[in-house]
């Protein structure tokens, strides 16, 4: 989390708590963050319509919670935590709704990879999208937060509810097998 | 590529369409607004008290009564002197019942046309009757 961020969420967290700014306290969590999250439900749902109905549903949790809101993480890896599990849901829906395995989803987004007409992506960047659908749910989770986010291990356990030791090792696996991939693609 | 890291790029190949993020604030900002509204009017709708729960339940109570009434009402506009069906059924049976019972004890002379008849259009077998005259 860099020092602007966490400036931010301070000026935040001091005016959350009153009804009367709590209005002013939204506006400031979208001005921060919205953009930030877009891309990280992005990456995890793929289709744009699909992390557009994400991310609303993410900023309606967090308006309803943020009353609540203790402080015993940061604003930070609690809006994540929420964009996580919302994405996480999402994708469970689907495959409820299609009958189909998790694993499934994901290699049914990897095919509307290359028809999603918001994907610019060259042929390498197809091919890393879909190494990394191919990735096991919570792997793959790891793995965005870690690669694209560049979120720290104790900031990803906080998000996750996993230790940093799993957390680090996951990651190392992950990164191994997608570099593998990627070498045998170029190969 | 030798690293994964050198291929590092915030969206790689992502888009999204185009003016996406002006607009996006914007609509954010309205869910705290759709977000009290429906409150509001769920809340205006709930029911309030013993008489809001059971009110419903008597209308759609009041409902089937209405709804069996306009039934029997209507048979009886198109058949006025038909009577309900279950009234006939049973009617029926009691007569079924007390025609077996004449059936067993009548007397009445019968003509010989008349058992022919009565023997043609049943399954007695003739041989047994022949043989128990």
């Amino acid at each position: 989390m860099s020092a602007s961020i966490k400036q931010e969420d301070h000026a935040i967290l001091e005016i959350i708590k009153e009804d009367a700014t709590r209005h002013r306290a939204f506006r400031m969590i979208v001005d921060t963050y919205s953009e930030r999250l877009y891309w990280h439900i992005r990456r995890m749902v793929v289709v744009h319509a699909d992390a557009d109905d994400v991310l609303q549903n993410t900023f309606l949790k967090i308006w309803e919670a943020l009353a609540n809101f203790r402080g015993e993480s940061s604003l930070y890896t609690w809006m994540y935590r929420i964009a996580t599990n919302e994405s996480i849901n999402f994708l469970n829906g689907k495959k409820k709704r299609n009958f189909v395995f998790l694993d499934q989803v994901e290699h049914r987004l990897s095919n509307s990879l290359e028809s999603d007409p918001y994907f610019n992506g060259n042929a390498l960047e197809i091919k890393l999208q879909q190494a990394i659908l191919g990735l096991p749910p919570k792997q793959r989770t790891i793995f965005l937060l870690r690669y694209y986010d560049e979120m720290k291990y104790e900031d990803m356990s906080e998000v996750l509810g996993t230790s940093v030791g799993a957390l680090k090792a996951s990651y190392h696996h992950a990164y191994i097998k997608i570099q593998k991939q990627m070498l045998n693609h170029l190969e | 590529m030798k690293n994964l890291e050198d291929y590092k790029t915030m969206k790689s190949g992502f888009t999204t369409p185009d003016g996406y993020f002006d607009t996006l604030k914007g609509r954010l900002l309205t869910v705290p607004e759709r977000e009290d509204m429906p409150k509001e009017s769920v809340q205006a709708q709930a029911p309030h008290g013993f008489w809001g729960i059971v009110r419903p339940q008597l209308n759609l109570a009041a409902s089937f009564l209405v709804m069996i009434a306009l039934g029997f009402g209507l048979v009886y506009l198109v058949h006025p002197t038909q009577k309900p069906a279950i009234q006939v059924q049973a009617q029926q049976q009691v007569s079924e019942d007390q025609s077996a019972e004449v059936s067993m004890t009548a007397e009445a002379p019968l003509s010989n046309e008349g058992i022919i008849q009565y023997l043609s259009d049943t399954d007695i077998d003739y041989y047994y009757l022949a043989n128990n005259q």
